[in-house]
């Protein structure tokens, strides 16, 4: 399959990444909407009722909720696009810089994961949808099922529980080097470190999407087996590994990578829940200790982040389909 | 499907299950394993473990049913609009579904409790503004196709206005995608209620919560299992129920996979 010609191409990726900006938008303006729900005073809501009048006073000016609210949402959208998060509350530090300080845990996290679910979920559905009606497909769709149905953070507890407290195999908690740099030095006992630290969390996060991979490989495979195109492969005698590898899973790809993309972004989010369950420094975590702390300018600032990259990924995933498919147009 | 039939009916007459009051403290019985008194178990304040999860699946259902319900009725409102009328009304719902679609739900669920306070109401509201998009889209794309349709030229032929046409005509064509996907997401809410107890901002204690007991059992896996064991396990025979109750609605609702 060849790909769509380069302008159509260059003319398509510019308008879909031109369609960020006002999600972009829209989603700052969601963010900076947050601190306008906070009940009463977001002053006194986000330092405390302890906090002294001209401490107060000193907060409002600094965040500017002295000012009518058009203006505060100008100002704070200025800030965002210079890159200008504000400062954290109760760290005293640059959001931003906080965000870039956790981002690559969170990355690294999302990227080990998304590589579990697509090396276990696709040949699981492959293999059920070769064995199609057996035992085998019976018992693989049912353990997807489970696997759909399975809260992330009870199967964090439970592998922390069997793993961790029973049989002392895995860390529990924290991150061990990071992964990329670990693999760059070549140092066996810091990349066995940090795969230790990774195989839990990692696991955790990549299982529901294992599972729906599993189930969504399976489905499409069966839906390229019935065209006529595969019907005739078989006709002409084609040994039925080189129909399902050759011909049909190629044509299934489409969904499943459609699917794997939109994955990386949920991991995104789903992170939250997995890094705060094994105290893994991400910005998950960051968020969720800062939502403890009150800290709203790094809740803001992080959320705004995130959304941004999950929308970004979406756009990626879109402009794959070009690659994948060139039947696809895009008017 | 037992199993949900079993939690819904623990959810609407939780005395069928257990005569004793969820909140009722055993100090000397804390994290107990299961035994005749306790079935399975006790917390870690001596509270009966069963009585908390009966009374729980009641919090949970509540806020399935609610956040569905209200994502479900902003969703299809504003899909029908989208969808019938188009040009500015498309554009402006669209883009405003782009942008809540711009968040990975969970995380856009924990900041809004965040901001307005933890408590069974926010995470309610907090929800509702997650899940309406998916039902906004699905409609649009029916409405869509449906407005085309020469019984809706009928209607208008005949002088029914645009609010007869999307109530009486188009609304009926739109229920079965709708069913599907409300079913389906009950199963995600439940998730998303307890995940968002599980970390803390959900429904408050004393007040039962699958999502805090677990998230307590976590602190006592070493000498207590059973408390995250059994809460987790309440939560996925919910979430596994409605997902087999919403993927069998699909098979009977969908020509495509019925039987032939």
């Amino acid at each position: 399959m060849s790909p769509l010609p380069l302008p159509r191409m260059v003319r398509y990726t510019t308008r879909r990444l031109l369609l960020l900006v006002p999600v972009a938008l829209g989603a700052a303006v969601i963010t900076f909407v947050l601190l306008l729900l906070l009940p009463g005073d977001p002053a006194i809501a986000l330092l405390g009722q302890e906090a002294s009048g001209p401490e107060i006073a000193r907060f409002r000016n600094l965040l500017g909720l002295d000012r009518p609210v058009p203006i505060q949402l100008g100002l704070y959208l200025w800030r965002m696009a210079r890159g200008d998060f504000g400062r954290s509350i109760t760290l005293d530090a640059p959001v931003l810089r906080l965000i870039l300080s956790t981002l690559p845990a969170t990355l690294e996290l999302a990227i080990f994961s998304i590589t579990l679910a697509v090396v276990g979920g696709i040949p699981l559905g492959l293999l059920a949808a070769r064995r199609r009606g057996t035992a085998v497909d019976t018992t693989t769709m049912l353990l997807a099922q489970l696997g759909v149905s399975m809260p992330v953070f009870w199967l964090g507890v439970l592998l922390i529980l069997l793993f961790a407290v029973k049989l002392n195999w895995l860390p529990s908690f924290g991150r061990g080097a990071p992964l990329v740099a670990a693999l760059v030095s070549g140092n066996a006992g810091l990349i066995m470190d940090s795969l230790r630290h990774l195989i839990l969390p990692g696991f955790t996060l990549a299982f529901f999407n294992l599972a729906l991979l599993s189930r969504l490989t399976r489905w499409a495979l069966l839906e390229v087996l019935e065209e006529d195109y595969v019907r005739t492969a078989r006709a002409k005698g084609q040994r039925e590994r080189i129909v399902l590898y050759r011909h049909a899973l190629r044509n299934a790809l489409l969904p499943i990578v459609t699917i794997v993309g939109l994955q990386f972004g949920n991991a995104l989010g789903g992170a939250v829940v997995t890094e705060t369950i094994f105290g893994w420094p991400g910005m998950g975590r960051l968020v969720v200790q800062a939502i403890g702390q009150r800290d709203f300018p790094v809740v803001q600032g992080a959320v705004l982040v995130l959304a941004l990259l999950f929308s970004l990924f979406n756009v990626l995933v879109d402009l794959t389909y070009a690659f994948i498919d060139p039947r696809i147009r895009y008017g | 499907m037992a199993v949900l039939f079993v939690i819904i009916l623990a959810a609407a007459v939780p005395v069928l299950f257990t005569r004793v009051n969820p909140d009722e403290l055993d100090i000397m019985a804390r994290l107990s394993p299961p035994s005749a008194g306790h079935p399975i178990g006790t917390d870690h304040i001596g509270r009966d473990l069963l009585s908390r999860l009966v009374y729980g699946a009641r919090v949970s259902l509540l806020v399935a049913v609610a956040s569905v319900g209200g994502a479900v009725a902003i969703g299809v409102l504003l899909g029908l609009l989208a969808g019938y009328y188009g040009r500015w009304a498309d554009g402006t719902i669209m883009r405003l579904v782009d942008v809540f679609l711009a968040f990975p739900a969970i995380l856009l669920a924990l900041a809004l409790v965040a901001a307005l306070g933890a408590g069974i109401t926010s995470v309610i509201a907090a929800l509702v503004l997650v899940f309406w998009t998916q039902y906004a889209r699905v409609v649009r794309a029916v409405t869509l196709a449906e407005k085309e349709k020469a019984y809706v030229e009928a209607a208008r032929a005949i002088g029914a206005g645009d609010v007869r046409i999307l109530a009486r005509h188009i609304f009926p064509n739109v229920l079965s995608p709708v069913i599907i996907l409300a079913t389906l997401g009950m199963g995600t809410a439940v998730v998303a209620e307890s995940a968002l107890s599980f970390l803390g901002m959900g429904v408050q204690p004393p007040a039962p919560s699958w999502g805090w007991t677990l998230a307590f059992g976590t602190r006592y896996l070493r000498d207590a299992p059973h408390i995250a064991t059994f809460s987790g396990l309440a939560i996925m025979a919910t979430v596994l129920g409605f997902n087999l109750l919403g993927d069998g609605i699909r098979d009977l609702l969908d020509p495509k996979f019925r039987p032939q």
